[in-house]
């Protein structure tokens, strides 16, 4: 670290399970984040402030509505005639609503400056990235991208919101696999349950940036119970209507149709 | 930042080392000798250099430090 990142990160290195090493592989990692809502921004901006040096943003082309705000305060609200950074590249045409990513982008660099926000096009490629963050996403697009993290064989993170629920669910190559986490969730799949009450978007990216940045440092219970629950899997369920906190093991399920209970098979196709 | 200087100096010392540093009166005399304790480090000792101004602190770096 040189001198202004000493100064920056001075209250991470006072922690035990941070230190200067933890700092530095923060400020060293790569971190995918597929999904540029309301939940990705959040994650993004406390990414970005705990010292993650790159984030590779997937989504988000589209711009932003008047509606979107209530659950992206992070988002900065366009001047009148003021054209976003990918309008003014071409990629959008005519709107005032900076794209999602955009919004993201503008975020992170309020938060750190230094922080590398890309824009990833077309298929994603883990291959440089020491975390995935699926954010937001629909099980239709977040399935593909959390089966590729396990054929890879890294830990993917999953957050959601919808209506006062945020869920993040942590799944390690080898545990539960995300089917196992739908067929546990007797609404079924948590995202898909309507439009986030606007602060529950912000505690799943909030509480997934936890849980990345603990998989890049090697946190999350190194002995005895608490490692095996990092190794299987767990399931986080904040209620804000009910200011509830649940947490759940996840174990992999001998009836999940993707996995059987062992784990996805490396090079399996995904099962419908 | 006198313990945040010392934790990354320890950090890139091999468990067993000693490290003698000059730290000011005052505050930093409480907190530095209790963040290493904290952090799995020894206090092996201090010597006053200048009464109230500066000291002479000497810490054995940890075995075991978590990272």
């Amino acid at each position: 670290m040189n001198e202004a990142q000493v100064l920056r990160f001075s209250r991470h290195v006072l922690l035990r399970e941070v230190g200067g090493r933890g700092q530095e592989r923060l400020l060293a990692a790569t971190v995918v984040v597929a999904g540029a809502g309301p939940v990705g921004q959040a994650a993004a901006v406390y990414l970005a402030s705990h010292g993650v040096g790159r984030l590779r943003v997937a989504g988000g082309e589209g711009a932003l509505e008047e509606s979107d705000l209530q659950a992206a305060p992070l988002a900065a609200r366009p001047s009148i005639g003021v054209r976003s950074e990918s309008q003014a590249e071409g990629r959008s045409p005519g709107r005032n609503w900076p794209s999602a990513f955009d919004a993201l982008a503008q975020a992170v660099r309020r938060a750190d400056p230094e922080v590398r926000v890309e824009a990833v096009s077309g298929a994603l490629d883990l291959g440089a990235a020491d975390a995935l963050l699926v954010a937001g996403l629909r099980e239709a697009e977040a399935g593909p991208l959390l089966e590729a993290a396990r054929r890879e064989g890294r830990t993917a993170v999953l957050a959601l919101a919808a209506r006062y629920a945020a869920a993040v669910a942590v799944l390690p190559a080898g545990g539960a696999c995300h089917r196992c986490l739908g067929l546990r969730m007797e609404a079924g799949w948590p995202g898909e349950g309507g439009w986030p009450f606007g602060v529950a978007a912000g505690l799943a990216g909030a509480l997934a940036a936890v849980e990345v940045t603990k998989a890049v440092l090697g946190m999350g219970g190194t002995a005895g119970a608490a490692a095996g629950r990092a190794a299987r899997g767990r399931l986080l369920l904040f209620e804000v209507d009910g200011l509830t906190l649940e947490e759940r093991d996840l174990e992999p399920r001998g009836d999940c149709p993707a996995c059987g209970g062992g784990g996805p098979t490396p090079g399996a196709s995904p099962c419908g | 930042m006198s313990y945040v200087r010392a934790k990354l100096t320890l950090e890139s010392m091999a468990a067993g080392e000693v490290l003698e540093l000059t730290i000011a009166g005052g505050e930093h005399l409480e907190n530095v000798p209790r963040s290493a304790e904290a952090d799995g480090h020894r206090v092996l000792g201090v010597e006053e250099e200048i009464p109230g101004e500066r000291y002479r602190m000497f810490i054995r770096r940890g075995a075991d430090p978590w990272v």
